[in-house]
């Protein structure tokens, strides 16, 4: 990419992630069980499998929405931090799937966990990037003042799809992650973008005020242009990659883990190839067993596969998020160890 | 680039055992693959040719670019320009 003279680049000293964790919804739903039930044939479910990756996905069930996802995976990293809710004076949740259009889930959340009215809590309204804008706004309020931000990334995908599409519906999977952001020193990176005339590649038709006649009987699912999705992929992560690095002033080398928004096996593999990425380094399989986790993937990828080298290592991680907007971004940070226990299923205690 | 194009056809067998496409059955030089599968079958054959070529010269290429999916400057439009278009491609 070029060095354009005005650039969204951000750089931290003072704002480290505590911990994460991941919620997903309960019900596991095989990916073969599901193509017969869309009347696939052996054959094509098996092309899906390779092509995509596709084994499996957890959705909700019983009407759960993103805000309960959010909030047990909240609870429990707080619970796990030994952090009270009192303390934390900043709450911001990324969804695309809002319990509310109006007002700001945050808002619920923030009440439901108790913390104080003194907080400020507000929704970011992006998919697979928003994990980092997340994180990028959220170090931002910490440097700025605030002890301890609560990023919340969620999305309940599978109440937004036509369960009858084989192409969309049996990739969806649901899922809430909850990281914590304190004030203490470590070093940060992010880059992030943005391209509006990708709007139309990846959207939900008559789902705002919005009266666009190219829209008219188009139910309200998501739909997407796969082969544009595909070309804005490929066109734009390799260089995001390079990019970060470039700006981070790191190597490929000096990564631990790339963890990137999981959206499927070619996708990633073709990044991991092009790059020359040890495949060690470079999980890939979040989508085969919990299906596309949207704004939560990144984080759902460290508590599906990587939980114990968090949890034991002192690590420098990129991370990066690419989707729907268009919307992209990536970041490289250091990491103490950090609460990451594996994947919690379903929003009962286990 | 006979042995180039042995892999291509066998990459292309292998995707065709799934989706079991009749016009992908014979390969002539005009062959159209785009107009014969979906979009996940590309993904798959670009998955597949990649993997299988780099087992025969122990190199990664990649071979998606944006005009794969162009209906007007696809490369997977005629196979001899598919042939050519990896050709080139291996060649750097």
């Amino acid at each position: 990419m070029q060095d354009d003279p005005a650039r969204a680049r951000l750089r931290f000293r003072n704002a480290r992630l505590a911990g994460i964790v991941t919620t997903v919804g309960e019900r596991r739903i095989p990916f073969e069980e599901e193509g017969n039930q869309l009347g696939l044939e052996p054959a094509e479910i098996t092309r899906l499998q390779r092509a995509i990756g596709l084994n499996a996905r957890h959705i909700v069930s019983n009407g759960e929405t993103t805000v309960d996802l959010c909030e047990a995976s909240a609870r429990r990293l707080l619970e796990g931090l030994d952090v009270a809710p009192s303390s934390v004076v900043g709450l911001i949740l990324v969804t695309q799937t809002p319990d509310y259009a109006a007002p700001s889930s945050a808002i619920e959340l923030q009440h439901r966990l108790g913390l104080p009215v003194t907080s400020m809590a507000f929704d970011v309204r992006l998919g697979c990037s928003g994990f980092i804008y997340g994180l990028a706004v959220g170090s931002s309020l910490v440097e700025a003042g605030l002890e301890r931000v609560l990023v919340v990334a969620g999305d309940v995908a599978s109440r937004f799809v036509d369960a009858t599409d084989h192409t969309v519906a049996p990739i969806m999977g649901d899922a809430g992650s909850a990281a914590l952001i304190e004030r203490r020193p470590a070093e940060s990176r992010y880059e992030l973008y943005s391209d509006g005339s990708g709007q139309r590649t990846l959207y939900i038709p008559n789902s705002g005020l919005k009266s666009d006649p190219r829209d008219e009987g188009l139910p309200a699912t998501m739909t997407m242009d796969g082969a544009a999705v595909f070309n804005f992929t490929l066109q734009r992560v390799p260089d995001l990659v390079k990019d970060i690095l470039s700006f981070s002033e790191r190597s490929v080398e000096d990564i631990d883990f790339f963890v990137m928004h999981q959206p499927n096996k070619y996708i990633l593999k073709s990044i991991q190839k092009r790059l020359k990425i040890d495949e060690a380094k470079f999980p890939m399989s979040t989508q085969s067993v919990y299906g596309n986790q949207n704004s939560a993937s990144i984080p759902g990828t460290i508590s599906g596969f990587l939980s114990e080298s968090y949890q034991n290592s002192c690590l420098t991680s990129l991370f990066a998020g690419f989707g729907i907007g268009l919307s992209w971004g990536a970041c490289v940070m250091e990491t103490d160890r950090i609460f990451a226990p594996p994947t919690f299923i379903g929003l009962e205690r286990q | 680039m006979l042995q180039l194009e042995e892999g291509l056809r066998e990459a292309l067998r292998r995707v065709n055992e799934h989706v079991q496409a009749p016009e992908l059955e014979t390969v002539t030089p005009d062959l159209n693959i785009l107009d014969a599968v979906d979009s996940m079958a590309v993904v798959d054959l670009l998955l597949e040719t990649e993997s299988l070529l780099e087992e025969q010269t122990g190199e990664y290429v990649p071979l998606a670019d944006d005009t794969i999916f162009d209906a007007s400057a696809s490369p997977l439009r005629r196979w001899s320009d598919w042939v050519a278009f990896v050709q080139r491609r291996h060649a750097g």
